[in-house]
């Protein structure tokens, strides 16, 4: 039962895309908080990138590797702009570009996709001329990179590669710390009184 | 199974009203319910096992098993592809049913016994009543008896007031506006939302008892996972947050005549010709969502309640006569979210605490209405909700805004690691638009690619000029009173066109169905949800405007048919 959606069979590349495009967005940094210096582990640290394969292969048509050619693809734009490569002389992307990009060109990577500044005919199939499609993914991408980072996801532990029903809260999720978030409550007591009854309108 | 005299497709915020009304007429009743039953001892593991194949015995409740399942954990309750409230079968290793898009956005909908209400935040406003006397074929007049009713059954209070609705007052009224005391707005004003969540019992600040104990009482322990589900209450319907599967569910099944089989999708409505009633609804065909089987059932009367985009989706799919108003019209609020992040000092001064606590008390219990306009609420969510909706939707990347000194998109990195360490201390005020019928908008279906329920529904939705600039209005009248409020930063989230929360008209009152939500062209066949609303209500939240005309049309339904 439990070995039903085995979601370690993504190509080695697939996951070093997710993981480059999760660290742009939720990196790992050093700041300062009131007490002191602090370190914050960002969105590979908490395997982010393994949600997200794993929700875009849970879609009615699954996306995950499809998604990382669609970045492989922007990269290799980036890269042939950048560095003034003759637009005629085209070789295909190869698998992984996106995560050698360094972590500015990975953000423009992300943008000229969200701009549609890459030819839609050449992008893999769903994606290929369906430019709502591409936007809708990349906003997917912000969206769950953020729900999975600051949710209860990485609090379940080893179980989070289980089925949805078969996860259990295995520790305390490390980002609840960072939002000072307590978890789940059965009540608080902010109980400030009313402005308004419905008593009150009776006479309306 | 006995026979029924009426079949009601769907279990959300309009079926399960309308099935209660018609239950308590003597009417035998069977709801056909797509997704889930949580809470029902016929179904233990609901999303694991198929479990039984109906139920209607209020003693299957079961309020231990309903609290197993609501857990409170914001990605297994409301993650929208693998989540327990979602729109797809009840088994979440298979995906979420399929929509396509022609823009930027997505509908946000639960299947499963309560639909949407699921997760709704339980907001109860009635319409702005100039919506309705200017363009419904009835008058606002005619409607409130029916909203007293719901009122009371649900019932509605106005929320109580925490951290984060009195930050809001102190703004809104720094801002020059009044408190609006009245439940038919006419002019513009904030107030406390009126809201179905019962409210916190009279021994909620008694140190005797340990929160988990008045988890188990009756009454809001302002435990603030609304949008998640709220699992508060001593039994099923007794739960803080008044969703009908918790409210008119058990209504529904005391009065011995409802039976609803959930894990059933409905297909296809079946007609025939009558020589003196002309066309009209006899049965519907379904599909069993676990083993896949077809059955056809058949009913005197025929209710459609399955949401704003199935109703019109099962419509086309059945082939009914040719109404250009089908599946258009969609209205949904034109949304979007302007959030203040306060200074701990500025706080002391007006709420005698340094933090605003967004997850404390009701998801949303403050608004400010402004008829014309649209209104604007506050919302306080779980920090994964928090960041996705406030700091991931934005249009463009984040800019300042010349205009209004307000900060505008998307932000990701160390700006967003920054502004979520702000958690504790931000306000979130969603922006809800009156936005214009425009037939342009809408469902039709995708014949070429179907699932394994026919073709699915393809969305379409552009916000006319003048919904814009009544939603630029609006964010600038949230952003006034975020920095009245003394906020050290106010950011306008920006969301794309297409983001689908009160979806709304797509099967309007006066154009497919009459003012009894018959319609026009089928007989015997009515409509009981989002969708027979003739526009956005000037932007007041849908479901108690639905759930109010539900209880007429079973009433119409009574008096023409039985
Ligand atoms: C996060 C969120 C918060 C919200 N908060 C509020 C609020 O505070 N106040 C408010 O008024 N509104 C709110 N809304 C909107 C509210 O949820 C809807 O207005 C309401 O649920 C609509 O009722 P309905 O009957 O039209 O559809 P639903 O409640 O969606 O019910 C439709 C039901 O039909 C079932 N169904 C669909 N198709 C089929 C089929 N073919 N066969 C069988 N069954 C089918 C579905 O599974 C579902 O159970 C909120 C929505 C969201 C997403
Ligand atoms: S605040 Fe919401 S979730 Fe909490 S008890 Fe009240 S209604 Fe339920």
């Amino acid at each position: 039962m439990l070995s039903s959606t085995n979601p370690r069979n993504w190509a080695y590349t697939t996951r070093l895309n997710f993981m480059a495009i999760v660290d742009v967005l939720i990196p790992s940094i050093v700041r300062t908080s009131p007490s002191g210096w602090t370190f914050q582990y960002g969105g590979v640290d908490l395997y982010v990138w393994e949600y997200l394969l794993m929700l875009f292969d849970n879609l009615p048509t699954p996306l995950a590797s499809e998604t990382s050619q669609l970045l492989d693809l922007s990269a290799f734009y980036e890269y042939q702009e950048r560095y003034n490569l003759l637009s005629a002389y085209s070789f295909p992307p190869c698998n992984g570009l996106f995560s050698t990009l360094p972590r500015k060109d990975r953000l423009m990577a992300i943008d000229r996709l969200h701009n549609l500044q890459v030819p839609l005919d050449t992008l893999p199939v769903p994606y290929q001329n369906n430019p709502v499609l591409i936007r809708i993914m990349i906003d997917s991408i912000y969206q769950l990179t953020y729900f999975g980072y600051y949710s209860e996801w990485f609090g379940y532990g080893d179980t989070r590669c289980n089925p949805p029903s078969f996860r259990q809260l295995r520790t305390y999720p490390i980002s609840w710390t960072y939002t000072g978030y307590p978890g789940p409550s059965f009540g608080y007591r902010d109980f400030r009184g009313f402005l308004l009854k419905m008593q009150n309108l009776k006479s309306e | 199974m006995q026979k029924q005299d009426v079949i009601v497709i769907g279990a959300g915020g309009g079926g399960a009203v309308i099935a209660k009304e018609l239950g308590e007429q003597g009417l035998h009743v069977l709801i056909l319910e797509a997704g889930p039953w949580y809470g029902n001892k016929m179904w233990p593991h609901p999303n694991t096992e198929a479990g039984g194949v109906s139920s209607r015995c209020p003693n299957d409740l079961d309020v231990g098993l309903f609290k197993e399942n609501y857990n409170r954990l914001e990605n297994n309750m409301n993650n929208q592809i693998t989540g327990k409230l979602r729109w797809g079968p009840a088994n979440r290793e298979h995906p979420p049913w399929n929509r396509s898009y022609q823009q930027r956005g997505f509908v946000w909908q639960n299947s499963g016994v309560g639909g949407t209400t699921q997760h709704y935040l339980a907001n109860s406003p009635r319409a702005f009543p100039a919506s309705i006397d200017s363009e419904w074929p009835l008058t606002y007049h005619e409607l409130v008896p029916y909203y007293e009713k719901v009122e009371a059954e649900l019932p509605v209070e106005f929320a109580p007031t925490t951290s984060k609705e009195e930050l809001f007052y102190f703004g809104a009224r720094k801002a020059g506006w009044d408190l609006l005391a009245t439940l038919n707005v006419e002019a513009p004003g904030f107030r406390p939302q009126p809201n179905a969540i019962l409210p916190p019992n009279a021994n909620f600040l008694n140190p005797a008892y340990s929160e988990e104990q008045l988890s188990w009482m009756e009454g809001c322990t302002l435990a603030g996972h609304c949008i998640n589900g709220c699992p508060i209450g001593p039994s099923v319907d007794k739960i803080a947050k008044r969703s009908t599967n918790v409210s008119y569910v058990p209504l529904a099944l005391k009065t011995g005549n409802v039976e609803i089989l959930p894990n059933t999708f409905s297909y296809n409505i079946i007609t025939e010709y009558h020589p003196e009633e002309g066309l009209k609804a006899i049965g519907v065909k379904v599909r069993n969502t676990w083993t896949g089987v077809r059955d056809e059932l058949f009913a005197d009367c025929i209710i459609v309640a399955a949401g704003a985009i199935e109703t019109p989706r099962l419509w086309l799919n059945s082939s009914l006569p040719v109404n250009q108003w089908v599946g258009r019209g969609l209205v949904n609020h034109q949304m979007d979210m302007v959030t203040g992040i306060f200074n701990e000092k500025d706080l002391l001064p007006i709420l005698g605490c340094s933090e605003v606590n967004p997850f404390v008390g009701h998801t949303s219990g403050a608004r400010l209405d402004h008829p014309g306009l649209g209104s604007i609420q506050t919302i306080g969510t779980s920090p994964g909700l928090m960041a996705s909706f406030t700091y991931a939707l934005g249009k463009s990347g984040a800019t300042q805004s010349e205009q209004y000194g307000i900060q505008k998109g998307r932000v990701m990195g160390k700006e967003l690691i920054e502004l979520m360490g702000d958690y504790k201390s931000s306000l979130n005020i969603l922006i809800c638009t009156d936005d214009e019928v425009d037939i342009r908008n809408g469902v039709s279906v995708l014949t070429e690619t179907p699932d394994e329920n026919g073709p699915i529904p393809s969305i379409r939705y552009t916000p006319t000029t003048n919904t814009l600039r009544k939603k630029r209005k609006l964010v600038k009248i949230a952003a006034d009173i975020l920095l009245q409020a003394r906020a050290r930063k106010v950011i306008h989230s920006d969301w794309p066109d297409g983001m689908m929360i009160h979806i709304m008209s797509t099967m309007r009152m006066g154009y497919v169905v009459d003012q009894n939500c018959e319609s026009f062209q089928v007989n015997r066949l009515f409509i009981a949800d989002n969708s027979v609303l003739n526009n956005g209500l000037g932007s007041a939240n849908p479901t108690l405007t639905t759930q109010a005309i539900a209880v007429r049309t079973a009433e119409q339904i009574y008096k023409k048919y039985f």
